[in-house]
């Protein structure tokens, strides 16, 4: 995008190439086309504009440009097609901010197009004959006409140039011009050579299709995560794309969005190739076979209905001719291209074979290379060094450019020099990908494939990236050397791309970019915060119902969850809760409440925990999976770092923001430093991170669920002392886990014997399989589509029984500490029965059911149950203590010690001068309260404490009650 | 089709194909080639052949890989014996075994042509015969190379043409040797154009004319070249990671054997079905083929086409492209995967009184185990029970579970020989004997600074797109031996710590990461490994036994067996190794009802893991004795080995 806007006549300014300064990449369309001429751009050479003097004025030159949109235009519109006449407005005042100077010619390059090969196809002439409209558009012979032979130089190179570069006879330049005696012929006769394809028929069923298709919802362009640039821009445009969308849904699809193409200033439409197979199988199928020329069709007839609405709309018209005065081109302002996309069948590269060459392909892959731009030369400018004659441009034949041996008018030879800045160049980018790990068979290489992009999608993707691309597949003879005709009898492939569509909401950086961008415009809200919403065909989602009704659903949900890891299924229980996660509710104050499910595994080394978390890893629509050895703060949040080329500050997310709407898996958690797991605080309940460093300062969603497993302190964990005194985890954070389980490797009788018996059949080749049916089992790419299914399409309200049910467990459940030990005890807090509600939500979405049911709570209740039996014991009493968890200390405790400190201070006020050394204390201590006696570290705690609040003096070893 | 076929099958690959290829299409046109025309008339109607699928080649030629009598008549690249090997013409019919090292990016050919009215074919050959400008009509196909290179680790006695046992010695200096010394392979041969003649590649103009040398690898000067390009060249033999690239194959480079270029025709044959053989060929599996050989010298100048000048020859196409000198190619007609102990049976031990003995004889069999416990024991210092453990332990092989979801690998072993008076010198004695009892063994010395120099694990070279084979990418069934009593204290660097890791996963999951810059994939290996060290290793190993010197029995080390005696042993363990295998239901029983009682009693040290290594052993043990199946003796025999085994460690 950045590159084009260089100017008419060097629309494509190669960094390496041009000697014009006043090219600025990446300068915004708008600026381009108020603030720079086209004489400016072009007119840098000093002997040039010497030699050129008063013929290079910005009149003859915008002449030469509205010419140029003349010739290329469109007969079929309304308005006055027939520009040659000269000395007409200045292109100057006439180009609105709709950026036309770089639309001109940037649109018509169609650079995709642009690379004939000339492999095992006798001749490279693809029409046989033209179609009149496609003549006009192209190739009008006034062009040739000595008087603008010099002054309207580059109105013939434009002029030729589009119809090079847009049509695919773009290798025969020169035939083309030989041709035009035979393209009088009527085009209804006219077939794409080699084809049957019908020249006319195909345009006009193109018209129909864009006139009548009736578009439910636009896709939302892509090419808001392709330009970093244009972010604010592109957000505005999606907006505007939306809203007309929105306006006018019962009406026709593409009339609206070439409008809105238009009225943002871009040069390019997005065909999705779907629809058109919906309203026109044959045409599709002709676009499939013969893109190469099915697609300049598509963009004539783009332009042509393009033109029309804009007749029609007035606002538009205003717009686009009004400071035109003569309104002599106003209707050409712009200029389309069309993008063909989501074509029926994504093609892995492996899928691809020798019958798909040529043809319009759809590829997955993943961008391994992105070479350097390289200017292509479309055509060549050239000056004799001894006259200083500049002869006609001259255009790419079969990827050679013809030097002219000998000068026409001073007859030396081999004088020739090339004008770098009066050539016109597109930009072109090697990209190369390779195969997603996915589509790659166990044991096998991923294969590459080169692909080439130009124009607009150079430098939109970067390596790393996961991208769709929709181009031609081609294949190029390999020669045994340049200059020979012999040719090898191999092929070199690659893909010509039209189309670049990043697609995997796993690829962090264009998912950060268009979170970011619209998180910066401010257009968030809970809305359309789902960006990735899929659309499931009927059959899916029969299939998802479908295992939704089995009336073991959960049971076979969990059989379904990690199969080769054997028991733990109140775990597994836990982790497809987390899965499926509750139902996220945004309070009208515009607080947000937490409904993801947090979940902390801990337990025994060797408890297949990591083999858990990976399989989740696996499952989860944005799983990251980090360990928390390594794991630093910002690692997990988020850091501001320097753009090692621009020295721009960019925001690179970690963890936590990438695993927004997914799970974040944590192993080793206990391994993580104090500074690493402190900024899981705010992650974990409030689902933000916040970033103040560095001059940025925001906020960034992190809606993501945590899985943690941790290890007991003592490697082992130790039954004697609590969750808390085995975990060593500040209790702040233990609290934000919805579900702590205890993965403890206890000997047991009957699952000892059936883990024994699965084993032994799993070394036992000849023996029976393993006893569970695998016709039960989901499997893991089913699972992972339920799950999205569910998440998106399932937001289970809270029914009256179950809301009722919800009060009573919770009421029970801080009852149940109270009437335990007695007093003071907190089993459940308000943390807990959000958790409950969380729970019982996600366990109704795994039936994608529309209510919570009393089952559901139930369920979820006990649950928590399981998991709070687990871990908020108080191994002292025996009893479920909250404040375990809340404060890491148990109420039990607590009271001893209060009993105790009254004890000291009993003693410690009879004793003489009321200060005793503490061994005495001791002794006392022991005497007194005989059996009841605290062991000394439980003394040392308890005078620790109140020396701390100051109700005790230590002084050496004397204590004193203050 | 038979008769005089039959030697035009060996002597002239291509023609045989050609007939066919001919006799094919113009079948709808009545008779062949033989009535001009005939085929004249009809040219018009011939319809370009549907697929690349020529029948009857295939059966034609299948008899030359399975039937051991004609596979004589065709040559062997492997056969290193054989001078004749490295002057075959082009064109010839040959036979490569080779170890599949990376698979390149399918290629894309004109496959058949239509020239004068009828059709030619290009199927098996590097070059078109005519000129393929000139062609009215062409179809594309497709074939799949495959890079191969000698199986890492063979041991000499497994290969064809073995020259004894005298190469072992060379081979552990290959590859203990430092990189710049060890043995040409392809990699470098790429480069060494580069270094050496910084011309060669290619001039910009792509006129350079190029002489290919017969043997020490293409050199040629262009007569113009062009600076920057000839600066390229000069720079890139320093860059560092370019060293990389000539170290993974280098390692795993046999001395004096070829590396192959192997390109795999159709897939599937007319019907649709995948052809049988070579489907699902994966990294690291070993591969026999018959094919036709390419070393036209024609395939050096490598050109690609008409572009544009400048981006014409990236490193890329020279190293999928390398010389036809040093990387032959093999067109493959017909193919098949070579299970390791399957194929030794098949070609060494078929017909061999002594293997046929043990199948039949227990007593024999329980002789020659003897007899390989003894020649065991007297490299382990006497130590008899430490030489149980090693000779089960040569047996072992992991399976993957069959259900796709559950991945768990069942049957992998590693052990870990410890014992304070182990040094790299009873290290290289183990490996020698190893290697003269195993088919494939590689031994790699685990030294700190080795850790560190550079990674263990494959990974792609996306300059040249190819997969730089770490040295623990190896084939199934090679026994790695890690010597880590070359270990000192020291500071593990970043590669160091990812050699662990990768070795630690080889080792527990049987699986080794390949590299693919953003991504790492996941190869299956069937790798055993023995740790050698002095203390308990650094690697999570299955088994750890102590050796304990018996100084008595020393001295019966000092005389070597025989190669009688060896081939016994290597019958026997390719006998056992082929055992079928089942867990009866009462032993089962029995099994389980230990294991519950033993957790009982030790809840901590006995699990799920400890369980798998019992049953691992038990059946090892078993297939030791002859058995296919457990019995509870056998399971008993275990047990008391490993009470043995624990008392000799505390």
């Amino acid at each position: 995008m950045s590159d084009s806007n260089a100017g008419n006549q060097t629309p494509r300014t190669p960094r390496s190439v041009t000697e014009n300064d006043n090219v600025v990449e990446g300068t915004p369309v708008q600026q381009q086309a108020l603030g720079r001429t086209p004489a400016a751009a072009a007119s840098v050479g000093r002997e040039r504009r010497h030699r050129d003097g008063g013929g290079r004025t910005p009149r003859s030159r915008s002449r030469s440009v509205s010419r140029s949109m003349d010739l290329s235009g469109f007969p079929l519109t309304p308005v006055n097609n027939n520009g040659t006449s000269a000395g007409t407005n200045p292109v100057l005042s006439g180009r609105s901010p709709g950026g036309t100077p770089s639309g001109l010619l940037n649109t018509p390059m169609r650079s995709d197009m642009g690379h004939n090969h000339s492999g095992q196809r006798a001749s490279p002439i693809l029409f046989r004959r033209r179609p009149r409209g496609e003549r006009d558009a192209t190739t009008p012979g006034s062009v040739y006409t000595p008087v603008n032979n010099r002054i309207g130089g580059m109105a013939a190179n434009n002029s030729q140039s589009n119809s090079l570069l847009r049509t695919p006879s773009v290798s025969s330049g020169s035939l083309q011009r030989e041709e035009q005696g035979l393209l009088m012929e009527d085009p209804e006769t006219t077939f794409v050579w080699g084809t049957n394809v019908n020249v006319a028929e195909a345009q006009s069923r193109f018209r129909r299709f864009l006139a009548h298709f009736q578009g439910a919802r636009a896709r939302p362009a892509v090419r808001t995560y392709m330009s970093g640039q244009q972010q604010q821009g592109d957000t505005n445009s999606l907006d505007s794309m939306d809203l007309g969308v929105e306006a006018d849904l019962e009406g026709p699809k593409y009339p609206s969005l070439i409008l809105d193409t238009i009225r943002r200033g871009e040069s390019s439409i997005d065909l999705d190739c779907l629809d058109l197979h919906s309203y026109d199988e044959e045409l599709y199928s002709q676009l499939i076979s013969y893109p190469q020329e099915i697609v300049p069709l598509f963009d004539i007839v783009m332009n042509e209905v393009a033109a029309g609405l804009v007749q029609q709309d007035e606002g538009m018209r205003q717009q686009y001719s009004g400071a035109n005065a003569t309104d002599e081109a106003g209707n050409l302002a712009f200029r389309l291209q069309v993008r063909t996309f989501n074509l029926r069948e994504v093609k892995t590269m492996r899928g691809l074979d020798p019958t798909d060459v040529d043809h319009l392909v759809s590829v997955k892959g993943m961008v391994t290379h992105v070479s350097s731009i390289l200017p292509d030369l479309k055509q060549a400018c050239f000056k004799c060094s001894v006259c200083g004659h500049t002869p006609e441009p001259v255009y790419i034949d079969r990827g050679n450019i013809q030097e002219p041996q000998k000068c026409q008018v001073c007859n030396s030879l081999n004088s020739m020099i090339l004008l770098h800045n009066r050539c016109l160049f597109s930009n072109k980018q090697q990209v190369k990908m390779q195969e997603t790990p996915d589509t790659v068979p166990e044991g096998e290489t991923p294969s590459t494939m080169a692909t080439y992009v130009f124009d607009d999608h150079v430098d939109a993707i970067k390596p790393g990236d996961r991208v769709t691309v929709t181009g031609i597949f081609r294949a190029l003879p390999v020669r045994i050397a340049s200059r020979q005709r012999n040719l090898r009898s191999v092929f070199k492939t690659y893909i010509d791309v039209i189309h670049v569509e990043k697609d995997d909401p796993n690829d962090t950086a264009s998912f950060l970019q268009s979170k970011i961008s619209r998180e910066a415009a401010g257009t968030v809200s809970e809305a359309d915060e789902d960006d990735t919403v899929v659309k499931y065909t009927e059959q899916e989602e029969q299939a998802f119902k479908e295992i939704a009704q089995s009336p073991d659903i959960y049971a076979r949900l969990v059989k379904s969850l990690a199969p080769s890891i054997w028991e733990l299924d109140d775990v597994k229980r836990g982790i497809l809760c987390q899965l499926f996660s509750g139902t996220r509710k945004g309070l009208q104050t515009g607080e947000r409440l937490r409904s993801e499910v947090n979940v902390l595994l801990c337990g025994d080394p060797g408890t297949s925990k990591s083999q858990l978390m990976s399989y989740v890893h696996k499952l989860s629509p944005r799983g990251i999976y980090t360990s928390g050895r390594g794991s630093s703060s910002v690692g997990l949040t988020a850091y501001v770092a320097r753009d090692p080329e621009t020295r721009e500050l960019v925001l690179e997310s970690g963890a936590l923001v990438l695993s927004d709407l997914g799970v974040c898996c944590i192993d080793e958690f206990d391994k993580m430093s104090d500074d690493a797991r402190n900024a899981l605080h705010e992650a974990m309940e409030q689902q933000t991170v916040s970033l103040a460093k560095a001059g940025i300062i925001c906020t960034l969603n992190a809606r993501t669920s945590v899985l943690a497993s941790a290890n007991p302190a003592g490697s082992r964990y130790n039954p004697g002392q609590s969750v808390v005194e085995n975990l060593r985890l500040p209790s702040t954070l233990l609290s934000r886990f919805d579900l702590i389980f205890l993965i403890l490797d206890k000997p047991d009788l009957a699952s000892d014997r059936q883990l024994a018996r699965h084993l032994v059949s799993l070394h036992n080749p000849a023996g029976e399989q393993d006893t569970r049916t695998n016709d039960d089992i989901i499997s893991l790419d089913m699972l992972r589509s339920y799950i999205l299914y569910a998440q998106q399409m399932c937001k289970p309200k809270i029914s009256d029984d179950a809301a009722e049910a919800l009060v009573n467990y919770y009421v029970e459940m801080r009852r149940m500490g109270t009437s335990a030990a007695g007093s003071k005890v907190i089993t459940s807090t308000p943390r807990q029965l959000e958790s409950l509600v969380r729970l019982s939500e996600a366990l109704a979405k795994m039936k994608l059911s529309k209510t919570v049911e009393v089952a559901d709570v139930d369920e979820a209740a006990r649950l928590v149950k399981v998991a709070l039996q687990q871990s908020a014991t108080d191994p002292r009493t025996g009893t479920i203590d909250m404040d375990l968890i809340q404060t890491g200390v148990s109420s039990s405790l607590r009271q001893m010690r209060y009993k105790l400190e009254q004890d000291i201070r009993g003693v410690l006020s009879k004793a003489s001068g009321r200060t005793m050394s503490s061994s005495v204390l001791l002794q006392d201590l022991k005497e007194t309260l005989q059996s009841q006696a605290p062991s000394v570290n439980e003394l040392w705690e308890v005078l620790q404490q109140m020396s701390d609040s100051g109700r005790l003096n230590i002084r050496g070893d004397q204590l004193a009650l203050a | 089709m038979t008769g005089s076929g039959l030697d035009q099958r060996v002597g002239n690959p291509v023609g045989f194909v050609r007939e066919r290829f001919q006799e094919a299409c113009g079948g709808t046109g009545g008779n062949t080639s033989s009535n001009p025309q005939h085929q004249h008339q009809h040219q018009h109607q011939h319809p370009p052949p549907p697929q690349s699928f020529i029948p009857g080649v295939r059966e034609a030629f299948l008899p030359y890989l399975l039937d051991p009598s004609r596979k004589e008549e065709v040559p062997c690249l492997n056969d290193t014996s054989s001078e004749d090997i490295t002057h075959l013409p082009d064109g010839s019919l040959v036979r490569y075994i080779g170890m599949v090292r990376d698979m390149l990016n399918p290629e894309y050919f004109t496959g058949a042509y239509r020239k004068d009215g009828a059709w030619q074919t290009t199927k098996y050959q590097d070059f078109a015969k005519d000129d393929l400008s000139e062609a009215s009509e062409t179809v594309m196909w497709e074939r799949k190379p495959l890079f191969c290179v000698a199986v890492t680790g063979e041991a000499a006695w497994v290969r064809p043409g073995a020259e004894a046992a005298k190469h072992q010695l060379e081979e552990m200096e290959v590859f203990s040797s430092d990189r710049k010394r060890s043995a040409p392979d392809q990699e470098e041969g790429v480069r060494e154009d580069g270094d050496d003649d910084a011309m060669m590649e290619c001039d910009p103009a792509g006129q350079a004319k190029r002489r290919v040398g017969g043997k020490g690898g293409c050199c040629a000067a262009g007569e113009s070249c062009c600076g920057t390009q000839q600066q390229q060249q000069q720079q890139q033999p320093s860059d560092d990671s370019m060293m990389e690239v000539d170290l993974g194959t280098k390692v795993n480079q046999n001395e004096g054997e070829k590396p192959c270029l192997v390109k795999i025709y159709e897939t599937a044959d007319e019907s649709g079905a995948p052809a049988p053989g070579l489907e699902g060929v994966k990294l690291n599996d070993v591969v026999e083929v018959i094919g036709v050989l390419g070393v036209d010298p024609r395939l050096a100048l490598f050109q690609s086409g008409q572009f544009q000048e400048g981006e014409e020859v990236t490193q890329e196409d020279l190293a999928n492209n390398p010389p036809a000198s040093q990387v032959p190619r093999v067109h493959v007609i017909v193919g098949r995967k070579v299970q390791c102990y399957q194929h030794l049976m098949e070609e060494k031990f078929a017909r061999n009184p002594v293997a046929l003995a043990l199948r039949q004889d227990k007593a024999k069999l329980e002789a020659a185990r003897a007899k390989a416990v003894d020649l065991v024991a007297r490299h382990l210092q006497g130590d008899r029970l430490a030489a149980e453990y090693l000779l089960i332990h040569l047996l072992s092989s992991c399976r993957r579970d069959a259900g796709a979801n559950t991945g768990i690998v069942v049957g992998k072993h590693a052990l870990n020989l410890t014992g304070s008076h182990l040094s790299g010198k009873e290290c290289a004695a183990l490996e020698a004997l190893l290697r003269s009892l195993v088919p494939r063994c590689q031994s790699l010395p685990l030294s700190l600074q080795k850790l560190n120099a550079w990674p263990l694990w494959p990974r792609k070279d996306y300059r040249v797109s190819r997969l730089v084979g770490g040295p623990l990418l190896l084939a199934d069934q090679t026994h790695l031996l890690l010597d880590e009593t070359q270990l000192k204290e020291g500071q593990l660097a970043q590669v160091g710590v990812q050699n662990f890791q990768a070795l630690k996963n080889l080792m527990e999951n049987q699986t080794l990461e390949a590299d693919f810059q953003f991504y790492r994939l996941p190869i299956p290996c069937n790798v055993p490994i023995t740790v050698v060290s002095t203390t308990k290793s650094l690697l999570p190993c299955d088994t750890c036994v102590q050796i304990k010197p018996q100084h008595q029995q020393e001295a019966a080390a000092a005389g070597s067996p025989s190669e009688a005696d060896l081939n016994e042993i290597r019958a026997y363990l390719a006998h056992c190794w082929l055992l079928d295998y089942a867990i009866p239901e009462e032993v089962s029983s029995v099994l389980q009802q230990d294991f519950v009682q033993q957790r009982q009693k030790d809840p901590r040290s006995v699990g799920a893991e400890h369980f798998h290594r019992t049953l691992t052993l038990s059946r090892l043990l078993a297939q030791s004795h002859g058995e296919g199946t457990l019995t509870v003796e056998t399971y008993k025999k275990f047990c008391h080995m490993e009470d043995l085994r624990k008392a000799a460690q505390s």
